[in-house]
């Protein structure tokens, strides 16, 4: 599928408005220009948002006010949805014993920041290219 | 320690500007901030992290603001002109990057913390304290024309 643009619904989870806009950014200079991208500030607005019919991907925060990243992600993988929904987290927890943590709680994959834009979409390209 | 904690900064900073800014900053020599001296120079903009756990740390950036507009308009790809609420954002999360990679390496030393979410002050008239009452350390790094400096302060 590489050159070919991939349709997906990618549900976007950061207190930071800024990277919120640089990983849409990523996204729409990607081969995923054509996802449909819906966001949230904290998990708790991202529970409203999360639509399990419609979401194929999330990519989501760690820390952030109200719900944090891990805690909206177990939430999400209580949900029955009837169809893989692929998580990403895209965190500065970056030691060993949180990414075993987020693994052992339903994220599929994980991103350290800083990050590039070549490496999300190679993250992305795991699952759905 | 203050060593290790100058050494984990000056790396952190040149992975995330290179990373997200695509800027290569300049380390310069650290500088030791007794109790009631001011930061160098001008500052507009300070993101503020604090670090907790087996020990308890701060990490601070100060910038002014032609920096902060640089910083902010090179992540984003677009020019900002002064300071609003991107800019506030950006400085936020570039703190906390810059927080959370000394983090992971604090962690991979055997000392794990938690990190808080980013405070974000604007203005000049004001003063920041460090956690021991005693000393700071500014860590300074130059791009172009412009200077920065990291802070950190810490207690056992």
């Amino acid at each position: 599928m590489e050159g070919e643009n991939v349709s997906l619904n990618i549900l976007v989870v950061d207190d930071s408005a800024v990277m919120r806009k640089i990983i849409k950014k990523a996204l729409t200079d990607s081969k995923y220009t054509a996802a449909e991208i819906s966001e949230a500030g904290d998990g708790a607005e991202g529970l409203e948002v999360f639509d399990p019919k419609k979401t194929d991907l999330i990519l989501a925060d760690w820390n952030m006010p109200n719900l944090n990243g891990l805690e909206f992600i177990k939430k999400v993988r209580e949900i029955k949805t009837g169809k893989k929904i692929v998580i990403i987290m895209i965190t500065t927890e970056g030691s060993t014993g949180k990414m075993e943590e987020a693994m052992d709680n339903g994220v599929d994959n994980y991103i350290t920041k800083p990050f590039t834009s070549v490496q999300l979409e190679q993250k992305i390209d795991n699952y759905f290219s | 320690m203050d060593n290790d904690f100058i050494k984990y900064i000056q790396k952190v900073v040149e992975e995330v500007f290179s990373t997200m800014i695509f800027i290569e900053p300049e380390p310069g020599a650290p500088i030791k901030r007794e109790k009631g001296n001011k930061i160098p120079g001008q500052k507009d903009i300070t993101g503020i992290v604090g670090l907790g756990g087996e020990l308890t740390a701060s990490i601070v950036l100060h910038l002014k603001k032609e920096s902060a507009l640089k910083i902010t308009s090179n992540m984003l790809g677009t020019e900002y002109e002064d300071i609003d609420e991107d800019v506030k954002d950006a400085v936020g999360e570039v703190s906390n990057m810059i927080a959370g990679g000394v983090k992971v390496e604090l962690a991979q030393s055997g000392i794990n913390l938690d990190q808080s979410l980013p405070i974000v002050v604007t203005g000049s008239d004001f003063d920041t304290s460090c956690l021991n009452g005693e000393s700071s350390m500014l860590v300074p790094f130059t791009f172009e024309s412009n200077i920065f400096f990291v802070e950190f302060s810490f207690k056992k």
